[in-house]
């Protein structure tokens, strides 16, 4: 018979990709659900040209998948693959911005990555949490410059918008993720071997 | 055509929209994705959910360039306007028919693309699990109520529920998984071996091709 | 024949020995029944027996346990599950994919079966189940007997030499219960060697070989005195004296309610109404729809008619505002706690009461030592064990008061010391705080005279048992 310890051990276990998938469904969903909060806020702005503020003041609600992949699974690779899960969910869902949604997932899960990468993969506590936060801000905007016409505003209106989304993720990103994460160590709820 | 293949081309041609400033371009994409409608012949609520689902995000982006853009900013307002709607409708050709083409999708990507069959298998277990989730997000916000507590978007509590939700249900599926005989690396048969046409491929090529023709002569 | 090797194992888990010393020989071809109060370690030894434990526990393994000289957990499960099935307790969150025939060709893909094989292979396996019927039907919808028919459909298309099922009958309603039952027996009948945890062992006595006693994480055979003694005590259902209700008085109101589940209907248009400050009990045969009803009460589960609570038709009521008045002790413990340490969660739940001035810090006191939890008020609820854990729940909810509360199986899972502590605290608390309640229990034997009323959900119907009052 074939044993499992003759082959190497695996990178991405099973449960590993199971568990980040399922986490990438739950936080899709939480989010889907907020919805048409968005939908009643955007159109609340949109007379007065300020829509996408909605869009931002949420923007890091919906990243948080890849942060929570990265710091439970703790392996390279897990925010990208997490925040692709969780944009194939909303995409399937029906979610407004249809294929464009699943780019937008994957440059944010480059984006909340590079955070977890640019200190080598060693930290997933605060550091690594915040990290990713500013990175999560910074590479999603220029991405926005392209996709949803930023480059053509004023000035002050991209800074507004910046602050925006620089503020979200802080919160959603960094300060929501950080207590999460010590809820579960706290609560000791996952093996980690 | 083959899903995974369409949905390739798709994503190609997804990406270089969010380059182009082109009104023409995107109202030829809408207008390509709407013969290719016609031709599937769409329920009318589809019909429905194309055209009203891009309104808000659409006019959201069209207001606030009118109002506070600089330069181009008119040309650029009609611009996000019509590529909102051509990210949807040419997304649409792959999303409204996945029900019927998911499993073909699925191993195409398995067997065709040689992606590992526990991201493929994680993928089809997490779909087929979602009328599950939505149901124990409820759950989750309930049983807090009853104890007096609204678990808020922006509490840890809520999310570290849906969390340990999703730490026991990957558990008790990696087991099921792994109790009909799943094992990470393994070979396997398939019942049904997917081959994707030569058509397939002609159809791909000549799509892309004549996608980057227009864009040739800068004529818009 | 491959050969099961069980000597001297031991197993502990974060600290706790849950397996000493155990050994197992079954004979080839013998259909045994494996026996012990929960929590005594049947389901690990299952578990680590199909080779699921310890990859997918952690913990500590030491001692003998292998197929042909091959540690167990160590074998390829596509190889593993050739030799040795499993059928899990609760099949719902264990099948992948979409459709019987799906979660079946899934199954033979991994054992690399060849493909020209398969579907016969697949629709042999659903026959011999009497699942061909439902090949193509979501999985998600069928009963829970019907999942069990699948999983093991799973099983005889592997050809298992082994079979080993972990209370398989939990969800299953008594008419699929013979079924598998009948099944089952003829699987063991083709030379194959079975091994069933089971707390009610009725239809199946005449052919069960040899019985295994577990006990505090040992195991040993049964002698043949005490085998008789064993399988002679049948668990019977103990009539529960309650009387009928008359010219009822209710807060809670079903009229013409329906519940379907998928295609399948559950209750068929029902009026009653639910006594007000009374107990009343729900039985009925699994998987007919008792914690459905709960769920369309609490407005978590769509229903046609209109349930009323305080004449008020629950669809204009907000939920967030309906559970103050309606709630539901979960089955699953660990889904109603909002903090970190029972002591947190006593002191939220002491402030968001109904009747602060009847939760003194005494009472409390009080009540944690009759329910053993005093020792443990400073640890964290999620590493409380299983009883623990319901008993506090219990608690946490009866503190908050609602006017009606409503208990899915509340005893389950608890031994009999904690399950009649459990059932006097409700009692006096409900009383004082003068709760309906409406209590979903198999354990019958602990509360034959505790409830006024009992609701009989059967074909579709629910109905008031008892005598004439």
């Amino acid at each position: 018979m074939q044993t499992v310890s003759d082959s190497k051990r695996r990178h991405w276990a099973l449960r590993d990709v199971l568990l980040l998938a399922f986490v990438a469904v739950f936080i899709g969903f939480i989010f889907w659900v907020l919805g048409p909060v968005y939908n009643v806020l955007a159109a609340a702005l949109t007379p007065m040209g300020l829509a996408p503020f909605a869009n931002d003041l949420l923007l890091g609600g919906w990243m948080m998948a890849a942060p929570l992949a990265s710091i439970l699974i703790r392996q390279a690779g897990a925010g990208l693959l997490g925040e692709l899960f969780a944009a194939a969910v909303e995409m399937l869902l029906g979610g407004q911005w249809g294929v464009a949604t699943l780019l937008s997932g994957l440059v944010q899960g480059i984006a909340s990555e590079a955070g977890f990468a640019v200190l080598a993969y060693k930290d997933w506590h605060w550091r690594g949490i915040f990290s990713s936060a500013v990175t999560g801000a910074v590479i999603t905007f220029i991405w926005s410059l392209f996709r949803d016409g930023y480059a053509s505003y004023h000035i002050g209106l991209l800074v507004a918008l910046f602050l925006t989304r620089f503020v979200s993720l802080l919160f959603f990103g960094g300060v929501l993720v950080v207590a999460i994460q010590k809820l579960i160590e706290k609560a000791g709820v996952l093996r980690r071997d | 055509m083959n899903p995974l293949m369409k949905f390739g081309v798709i994503m190609i041609i997804a990406l270089e929209l969010t380059f182009i400033k082109s009104v023409t371009i995107n109202l030829i994409v809408i207008a390509v994705s709407a013969v290719l409608y016609l031709i599937l012949h769409l329920r009318w609520r589809q019909w429905l959910w194309l055209c009203l689902l891009p309104v808000l995000p659409g006019l959201g982006s069209w207001f606030s360039l009118m109002y506070f853009g600089t330069g181009d900013h008119v040309h650029m307002a009609w611009v996000m306007l019509s590529r909102v709607y051509a990210y949807l409708w040419l997304g649409g050709l792959f999303t409204l028919k996945l029900n019927d083409e998911r499993d073909i999708f699925l191993a195409t990507l398995e067997q065709r693309a040689h992606l590992s069959p526990t991201f493929v298998y994680a993928l089809v277990g997490v779909l087929n699990f979602m009328p599950a989730v939505n149901q124990q997000i409820k759950t989750i916000r309930v049983a807090a109520q009853m104890r007096g507590m609204t678990l808020h978007i922006w509490e840890p509590q809520l999310y570290f529920k849906a969390i340990l939700s999703a730490i026991r249900w990957s558990q008790s599926l990696a087991e099921g998984m792994v109790s009909h005989g799943f094992t990470e690396g393994a070979q396997r048969t398939h019942l049904e071996a997917v081959t994707i046409k030569r058509l397939d491929w002609v159809i791909a090529i000549i799509a892309l091709i004549a996608f980057q023709l227009l864009l040739l002569p800068h004529w818009y | 024949m491959t050969e099961l090797v069980v000597q001297q194992v031991n197993f502990a888990y974060n600290d706790a020995t849950v397996l000493r010393d155990v050994s197992l020989t079954m004979q080839p071809g013998s259909l045994n029944l494996l026996v012990g109060p929960s929590g005594s370690g049947k389901s690990t030894l299952l578990k680590l027996l199909a080779g699921l434990y310890p990859t997918f526990s952690g913990g500590k393994l030491t001692g003998q346990l292998t197929l042909d000289g091959y540690e167990i957990h160590d074998i390829v499960p596509f190889q593993r599950v050739a030799h040795i099935g499993y059928l899990f307790q609760n099949p719902t969150r264990q099948f992948v994919m979409k459709t019987p025939f799906e979660e079946l060709r899934f199954s033979l893909e991994n054992l690399q079966v060849a493909p020209e094989d398969m579907t016969s292979r697949i629709e042999d396996a659903l026959t011999r189940v009497g699942m061909r019927d439902f090949m193509w039907h979501d999985l998600m919808t069928l009963s829970g007997g019907e999942k069990q028919k699948v999983a093991l459909a799973a099983v005889l298309a592997a050809d298992s030499h082994y079979l080993l099922l972990d209370e398989p009958f939990a969800n299953v309603d008594p008419t699929s219960r013979l079924q598998l039952i009948q099944l089952i027996k003829a699987y063991q009948q083709s030379g194959k060697t079975i091994l069933i945890a089971d707390h009610d062992w009725s239809g199946y006595t005449d052919v069960i070989d040899d019985v295994f006693v577990m006990a505090d994480g040992g195991l040993h055979t049964a002698s043949t005195a005490e085998k008789t003694t064993i399988l002679s005590q049948l668990p019977t259902q103990p009539a529960v004296h309650t009387t009928q209700p008359d010219a009822v008085i209710g807060d809670v109101v079903l009229d013409q309610v329906t519940l379907t589940n998928g295609d399948r209907p559950l209750l068929s248009k029902t009026s009653l109404t639910i006594p007000n400050a009374k107990r009343t009990l729900i039985t009925g045969p699994n998987g007919v729809g008792k914690s459905t009803l709960f769920s369309a009460l609490v407005k978590l589960y769509p229903y046609g008619g209109q349930i009323l609570y305080q004449n008020q038709s629950l669809t204009k009521r907000r939920i967030a505002q309906h559970v103050r008045d309606v709630a539901l002790v979960f089955q699953n413990a660990e889904q109603q706690f909002v903090a970190m340490t029972m002591a947190e969660e006593l002191a939220q739940a002491q402030q968001m009461s109904r009747f602060p001035e009847l939760w003194t810090s005494a009472v409390l006191d009080d009540v944690l030592t009759r329910l053993n939890l005093a020792h443990v008020r400073d640890h964290i609820v999620y590493q409380l064990s299983g009883g623990q854990q319901k008993k506090l729940q219990v608690l946490l909810m009866l503190m908050t008061g609602t006017p009606v509360l409503l208990f899915d199986e509340p005893l389950a899972g608890l031994d009999s010391v904690s399950q009649a502590h459990l059932l006097a605290i409700i009692a006096e608390i409900t009383t004082q705080q003068a709760q309906t309640v409406v209590m979903i229990s198999h354990q019958l034997h602990a509360v034959t005279d505790w409830f006024d009323y009992h609701l009989q959900f059967e074909d579709q119907a629910l109905t008031f048992r008892g005598d004439a009052s």
